[in-house]
């Protein structure tokens, strides 16, 4: 019965990769790169499920926890590789690190400057009281912000 | 270019969804100088949306209407949340975003019986990356939003570049999952000739012979033409040798002006070509696989039609696949040993 199904398994699939390529090629954040990398192996695990539901076996869904496996090792080593570049340069920015670029490559820069958003507004947390105060004595959010 | 537009406007319902999805995935990418508008958002809704409904005209799947419901929401919410993910500016949003994609996508997997594959994802994915991942942007990223994070590198490119790849795609899906378009039309009229043909009883040959020709080309030729599109069908010789056949008895019905053998082999025609339908339905998986083409596995991951998904998930795994999770264990640990090896500081740097 759900075997049919399976071209529009594909679709779907087809449609995060593409959205996953765009993100990865586009956004300047390394965890959002890797994000979107992430992304795009979800449309191929799609893809596999589809198959193996319409060949009617397991093999689709047994390769689809090999990649989990894949993705979860390649998560570790990303999040340790971005760890050791933001400690480089604080920033997680890539093109901080456009300097690895082939010699004769120009490098890319930021013309127009950016258009302040009235949504850029700093966000403000909720604050738990500090153990053995009353709530109305103890200190406002930023006596306790600096008190640390 | 008059060709160019005849396959513009037979693949609309493939171009259209993509054009205003890429308008909007451009238009809402961070832009320097533009800020995010709802207009946009509400086009790449309307691209999904559409998308939607137009899509599965091509290949015409209905499965039941629970499922079809189930489908759609779970696959809809799972694409605008992946494009609500690459357009946003807030890291946060975004990796949230990515989990709500990757629920969405263990409904899928739930839909394909796969119980067990959708809780390992949610637990993997949504619990462990996810939850890691927000860690680090929370602590990279402590005095607000970031100067990069409001601009994209070559929105136009990138976006252009990804809908190429999923038209591509698409095209190739849709072509390879439909029935030919021509041969749809040709049962069709087939079958109306043989319909009214049972009311009426004056018949020409001359009308016959008409019929059995499709714009200016003899049916014999599309008819094999289509059939050269089946190369796995078991049946394929006995439809070519049935289709010689007709052929010459056509020809000699038309020369001795018998109207009833040429009805006849009209009627014979219809047949052959609505088994031809039915078995490029068949092979091209709309209706499921014949049981003489399935792929042979091994007894071990063969889906059977008992309950128990997660005990034959195991079979599969711990029976074929044993060596290969073996080796998953040992890359697992050689990972956690490299993680640990590269966020290392120097000892000089330590001390």
């Amino acid at each position: 019965m759900s075997q049919a199904i399976l071209p529009n398994y594909l679709i779907v699939g087809a449609i995060l990769f593409g959205l996953g390529a765009i993100g990865f090629l586009s956004r300047r954040n390394l965890i959002l790169m890797f994000l979107s990398a992430e992304m795009m192996l979800q449309g191929v695990a799609l893809n596999l499920v589809g198959f193996g539901g319409h060949h009617k076996n397991y093999q689709g869904q047994a390769f689809v926890i090999f990649m989990l496996t894949v993705a979860a090792c390649e998560a570790a080593l990303a999040l340790a590789l971005i760890l050791v570049l933001f400690r480089n340069r604080k920033t997680l920015d890539v093109s901080v690190w456009q300097d690895l670029r082939e010699a004769n490559q120009d490098p890319v820069q930021d013309e127009s400057p950016l258009l302040l958003e009235p949504e850029m507004t700093p966000m403000h947390f909720p604050r738990l009281t500090p153990a053995g105060l009353r709530p109305d004595q103890a200190a406002s959010p930023e006596e306790a912000a600096t008190r640390g | 270019m008059g060709s160019l537009f005849t396959w513009v406007w037979q693949h609309w319902y493939v171009l259209l969804p993509l054009l205003l999805g890429f308008l909007a995935i451009w238009k809402l990418l961070p832009h320097a100088r533009q800020p995010q508008s709802a207009a946009m958002m509400g086009l790449g809704a309307a691209a999904i949306i559409l998308g939607g409904i137009v899509l599965p005209r091509a290949t015409g799947v209905h499965v039941s209407w629970m499922f079809d419901l189930f489908f759609y929401l779970f696959a809809g919410a799972a694409i605008a949340s992946a494009g609500a993910m690459i357009t946003q500016r807030n890291p946060v949003y975004a990796a949230l975003y990515f989990a709500l994609v990757i629920l969405n996508v263990c409904g899928l997997f739930l839909l394909q019986s796969g119980p067990f594959l959708a809780a390992a994802t949610v637990i993997v994915y949504a619990g462990a990356i996810i939850v890691t991942f927000l860690f680090v942007i929370m602590f990279a990223q402590q005095s607000g939003l970031a100067q990069y994070d409001r601009r994209c590198r070559e929105p136009l490119l990138a976006s252009l570049a990804g809908f190429l790849l999923m038209g591509a795609l698409l095209y190739a899906i849709n072509a390879s999952y439909q029935v030919s378009p021509r041969l749809t039309g040709l049962v069709k009229g087939l079958e109306e000739t043989v319909n009214s043909a049972a009311k009426t009883t004056k018949l020409e040959v001359k009308d016959l012979m008409g019929i059995l020709r499709v714009n200016d080309a003899p049916i014999d030729l599309l008819l094999a033409e289509e059939l050269n599109r089946l190369p796995g069908w078991p049946e394929k010789a006995a439809a070519r040798a049935k289709l010689h056949q007709l052929e010459t008895q056509v020809i000699a019905a038309a020369a001795n002006q018998d109207t009833a053998v040429l009805l006849n082999l009209v009627k014979e025609y219809y047949s052959l070509a609505a088994s031809l339908q039915h078995a490029q339905q068949r092979y091209t998986g709309l209706l499921g696989i014949p049981a003489g083409m399935q792929t042979q596995v091994s007894p071990l991951s063969r889906r059977t039609e008992e309950p128990g998904h997660v005990a034959q998930l195991g079979r599969t795994l711990f029976g074929d696949y044993l060596l290969a999770v073996e080796l998953a264990a040992v890359l697992l640990l050689i990972a956690t040993v490299g993680a640990i090896v590269i966020v290392q500081r120097p000892k000089e740097a330590a001390a």
